[in-house]
């Protein structure tokens, strides 16, 4: 985790330097895309995209493997679900059977080869917003999508306290364990460490409160919100290859969206 | 000009009975800079508060009489408007940090005004290269040590422009040369922009050692005392209002001079007065320190730890000491040293790198935190980290509870009928009354611990640990924020604790802890223990005093002024005849 | 006494209270005690309860939803919005007692009609907010539907358990210590 308690990973590459509310107007445009198919060519298509993306963004391949290693645990158990409980589920998609061994259909598993595809197309651009914004560009930068600023402002006081609250968190609980109220190992007793666990709420959302209170002061006090407008200090206009990216995505979405207004099924299965 | 006028001002907190201020009437001119002293919980906070509007705007409650701030009533006006007027640097340091890096930070106010980009940038700058950090424009606060983070709230107030600026204990935390440098900017400031300047702070002397022009001392509610700096040494105000005065101006009224208006006691240097020389001479005896010798077993000790957050960075280096029974041990040293660090690896909440930690012949580094937490108390630099419960009698008992619950597990039929509940409540109950009668809290049992101030909640959390009974105790920094007689108080009951053979370990800023109430300090730097010795001797060694940012304090510089060559002797014969007197 | 903010004021508090409130859900959301296969005790309820009863429902929403995605991005998973709306969903339904007439988490007044108020709210928020994430899981991502029913069922169940027995009782001490909090006296006797 980086200095920022946020995963951003200190670099300089195309995607580091595009501007923020541009990726997150792709990874918009993505997933609409892939909500709009259950198509394998579709998936494809995406997957091969977003891999040459991710090899531009510079992001550590020991990264994208342990993120890939959750997604493939994920989809496969997934898989493992849907077979055991509604095996017969890829007839009902497509109206044939094509039956391999002990009703474990052809159809069924093409759906989940193609389902579990979709799921792992979703996240090359996940990484990207994650991996390559850095925090304090982000704020300035939602409020160029029109948003007001005291709304995009959220995040920013977000990034800066998610390191505050885990070490926060970290603290109270050795300052507990001190006073011999464990919730690791040590105590036995697993009633015992929820009940420490859940007790450790208490001064976490007292120090929130409290801390709510001094922040929004501290806030007030230097003038947060006295005008309609703000500028900010992390600002960095748009330029030109931030239109022509611009440009690009949305005439890539267009013919998408062209393509599954002129295909007249929702599952592309071509047996 | 009048800046700040208060006539006849009274506010109550929403949730209590009695106001916090009373019938203030109170003038400060443009250009003042006014220190506020007086005891912790007695309204210095809240004074500001009125200032810059918190009050009403965020704290609730009942105000009578006015207050006027350049002409316009805060409380009637709305919260933006004060704050164009004062700027504040809050009691909490670590709150009012709320940019992600430093210079995100000082920008604050600037984008709010809505500065234009290219002038924010040349105007953060500025304010960053006045207070000297220019070059950690890109730091998050993480990076950033107390003193650090402190010059950036400046930095901050900075390139606000307003007229007043109000500053809540700004040197809370700091090691002493780090405080004086501080001291030394808002002095600085105050000469070069003619700015109204409010500072409140426990720590008188350090203040006064650039020249402030009036002080105001607080009791209660109430302005006991309200003039110039060298009226007020001249006086008992401080000693009756239980706080310190700075230690040389101790030193000459235990003389027993006869103080006149020549006396300019505010300004060290002006003690070289005729009068103030013979007196102090007079007084001093000088004899040879006798040296107390400790021989009893040691309790704790620390061989060769190492440790480090990030590879190849120690921020411990190859420490070791022993700790014997019913001793008082400070440990000292400059901010980031790694004091905090070394408590944590003791407690057991950070594991060395490598090295032994012995508590009574066993080793207990690879204990888990709660089960060193039996044996050695922990007392951490925030309280807030500590508190779990909503009332300070919950709190206070908690540990007790999970302890007795323990012992009680074996009782199966009592447990199962809950018959030891009453004796077992008794025994909490006289544990918990006896606690916070030593802590000072008993009249605020029923209290909920929000509604405590900083000190006081400070105090809290040292009684939810005596309660356990540890056999080595160690506070971090547990005087910080503390006025004068809760301070004696509580180290006087330091010294009960240690006679019932309970090792302290005390990590302080305070150089005159060190020297009146400690047999021994270690004095910690860069991550390196560099001297384990009587404070006396450690302040006559330049090399460490220097290179850890301790400091002698005023009586050595007095010393020096009136041309008194003993120094330790003097220091000694101070604080032996200090003990007397309050015996 | 008793005022309290109306939910459509956006000043700084509520800000700073959308954000503390979204990243203390997101970091408690990371830890859980395991109680059996795909179940988990997440004290992280207990949390988007307590904000959502103090704040009212916009912050409840607003806490749970980015919250519940910060969750997901530290732990590593991704973005997966509509189960992150199920968050929402929650913050926004358990929030809806703060409307009530009598009811005030600061000063400590409530009746014992709102506990039970929020009981049935904060369920019915679970149950819209994964029948939502269900639905949404269904139609956009094509998921197997009888799988999908099985799913939101257990998750509706177990979060509800917590919820009844953990969140609520931590909230009824929230009120009772708060109702304490008022005309204290210091007592030297
Ligand atoms: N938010 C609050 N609600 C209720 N009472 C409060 C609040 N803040 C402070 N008080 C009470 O008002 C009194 C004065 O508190 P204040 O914080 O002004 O003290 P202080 O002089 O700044 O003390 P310290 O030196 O410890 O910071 C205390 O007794 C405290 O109990
Ligand atoms: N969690 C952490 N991760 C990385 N570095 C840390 C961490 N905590 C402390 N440090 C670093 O370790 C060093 C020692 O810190 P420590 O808190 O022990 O100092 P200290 O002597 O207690 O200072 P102070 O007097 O300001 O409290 C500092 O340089 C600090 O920046
Ligand atoms: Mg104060
Ligand atoms: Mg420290």
């Amino acid at each position: 985790m980086s200095k920022f308690g946020t995963l951003y990973v200190e670099s300089d590459s195309f995607f580091h330097r595009m501007e923020p509310s541009l990726k997150v107007l792709i990874f918009v445009l993505w997933s609409i895309t892939v909500f709009m198919f259950l198509d394998l060519r579709v998936d494809l298509v995406l997957l091969a995209l977003g891999s040459v993306f991710l090899l531009f963004s510079k992001i550590p391949f020991r990264i994208i493997r342990n993120l890939f290693i959750v997604v493939l645990l994920f989809t496969l158990t997934n898989a493992l679900f849907i077979l055991l409980i509604t095996p017969e589920y890829g007839t009902v998609l497509t109206g044939s059977t094509t039956n391999l061994f002990y009703g474990l259909t052809f159809e069924t598993l093409f759906y989940i080869f193609t389902l579990s595809l979709k799921y792992i197309s979703l996240l090359p651009v996940v990484m990207i917003l994650i991996f390559t914004t850095h925090p304090s560009r982000f704020a300035s930068s939602l409020s160029k999508l029109g948003i007001p600023y005291k709304w995009a402002y959220t995040f920013n006081i977000m990034f800066r306290y998610i390191p505050d609250i885990q070490n926060e968190f970290k603290t109270i609980a050795n300052a507990q364990a001190a006073r011999g109220l464990s919730i690791k190992k040590d105590e036995k007793s697993i009633v015992k460490r929820a009940r420490n666990l859940f007790n450790l709420t208490i001064p976490l959302i007292n120090s929130a409160l409290a801390r709510i209170d001094k922040v929004s002061n501290a806030m007030d006090l230097r003038g947060f919100g006295k005008y309609g407008k703000r500028t900010w200090y992390n600002f960095t206009p748009m330029r030109k290859v931030d239109y022509a990216v611009l440009a690009m995505t949305v005439i890539i979405f267009l013919m998408f969206l062209l393509f599954r207004i002129y295909s007249n099924t929702r599952f592309w299965y071509p047996f | 000009m009048t800046k700040i006028v208060f006539q006849n001002f009274s506010f109550r907190y929403r949730n209590l009975k009695e106001p916090t201020l009373k019938n203030i009437t109170l003038d400060i001119n443009s250009g003042e800079k006014v220190l506020i002293a007086g005891q912790s919980g007695s309204g210095k906070s809240t004074l500001m508060h009125c200032v810059n509007g918190l009050v009403p705007f965020a704290y609730d409650g009942e105000i009578s009489g006015k207050l006027f701030l350049d002409g316009i009533e805060p409380y009637e006006e709305s919260l933006f408007k004060v704050s164009k007027i004062a700027g504040t640097i809050l009691q909490d340091q670590d709150s009012q940090f709320i940019g992600l890096t430093v210079g995100e930070d000082v920008a604050f106010v600037l984008e709010n005004e809505m500065t234009p980009l290219k002038e924010m940038q040349q105007k953060v700058s500025e304010c960053l290269a006045t207070v000297d950090m220019l070059d950690y424009i890109n730091h998050s606060p993480y990076e950033l040590s107390g003193g650090q983070r402190q010059r950036v709230s400046l930095a901050g107030v900075l390139s606000s422009q307003s007229e007043i600026l109000l500053f809540d204990e700004p040197l809370a935390n700091l090691d002493p040369v780090s405080g004086k440098n501080i001291i030394s900017l808002i002095d600085d400031l105050h000469k070069e922009t003619g700015k109204t300047i409010l500072i409140v702070e426990h720590r008188i002397e350090d203040v006064l050692e650039r020249s402030v022009d009036r002080v105001i001392v607080i009791d209660q509610g109430e302005i006991i005392f309200n003039g110039k700096p060298c009226e007020l040494l001249r006086t008992d105000t401080l000693k009756n209002a239980g706080l310190r005065e700075p230690l040389y101006v101790e030193a000459i009224k235990y003389s027993e001079l006869k103080l006149e208006d020549d006396h300019k006691l505010d300004d060290i240097n002006n003690c070289d007065h005729d009068t103030i020389k013979e007196s102090v001479t007079n007084w001093f005896e000088d004899k040879l320190p006798t040296e107390e010798d400790f021989d009893t077993d040691k309790v704790l000790s620390v061989k060769d730890i190492n440790f480090s957050f990030v590879s190849n960075t120690k921020v411990i280096d190859n420490v070791s000491f022993d700790i014997r029974k019913g001793e008082i041990v400070s440990i000292l040293g400059n901010n980031g040293a790694g004091k905090s660090t070394l408590s944590n690896l003791i407690t057991g909440i950070l594991k060395p790198d490598s090295g032994e930690i012995v508590l009574d012949g066993e080793v207990i580094n690879n204990l888990s935190v709660k089960a060193i937490g039996d044996k050695i108390g922990y007392v951490m630099q925030n309280p807030n980290n500590m508190t779990v419960k909503h009332m300070l009698r919950d709190e206070v008992t908690l540990g007790l509870r999970a302890g007795l619950e323990e012992a009680d597990r074996f009782n199966f039929l009592n447990r199962w009928w809950r018959a030891k509940s009453k004796v077992c409540e008794n025994t909490i109950e006289t544990k918990f009354i006896d606690t916070i009668k030593k802590c000072k809290l008993y009249g605020y049992r029923n209290w909920p611990l929000s509604s405590l101030s900083y000190g006081q909640k400070r105090r809290a959390s040292i009684a939810s640990v005596l309660a356990r009974e540890p056999r080595v105790l160690i506070l971090d920094e547990p005087t910080a924020g503390q006025d004068y007689s809760n301070y004696s108080e509580f180290m006087k009951f330091m010294n009960e604790l240690s006679g019932y053979g309970i090792a302290i370990i005390l990590i302080t800023h305070d150089m005159h802890l060190a020297l009146e109430y400690t047999n021994r300090s270690i004095v910690m730097s860069d991550g390196k223990k560099i001297a384990d010795d009587t404070p006396a001797n450690i302040f006559s060694q330049e090399d460490i005093v220097k290179k850890a940012n301790l400091r002698e304090t005023s009586l050595g510089k007095l010393a020096d002024v009136i041309g008194i060559e003993n120094k330790h002797g003097f220091i000694q014969h101070f604080i032996d005849f200090d003990r007397e007197r309050k015996r | 006494m008793g005022k309290k903010l109306s939910i459509f004021n956006f000043g700084t508090k509520t800000v700073v209270t959308i954000s503390i409130g979204a990243a203390l859900y997101g970091i408690i959301g990371l830890v859980g005690i395991p109680i059996g296969p795909n179940m988990q005790l997440r004290p992280a309820i207990v949390i988007l309860t307590i904000f959502s009863a103090f704040f009212g429902p916009i912050v409840g929403f607003l806490s749970g939803f980015i919250g519940h995605m910060l969750t997901d991005i530290l732990a590593g998973w991704g973005v997966w919005w509509n189960w992150e709306l199920s968050s929402g969903f929650f913050g926004f339904f358990v929030g809806l007692v703060y409307l009530a007439k009598g009811f005030n988490m600061k000063y400590g007044l409530f009746r014992v009609w709102h506990i039970i108020f929020m009981a049935l709210t904060g369920i019915l928020g679970f149950v819209i907010g994964y029948c939502f994430a269900g639905f949404t899981d269904v139609v956009i991502m094509d998921e197997a539907p009888r799988k999908i029913v099985l799913q939101t069922v257990i998750i509706t169940l177990t979060n509800s358990i917590v919820f009844i027995a953990f969140a609520l009782p931590v909230v009824l001490s929230f009120l009772l210590t708060n109702k304490k909090n008022s005309n204290l006296v210091i007592e030297n006797q």
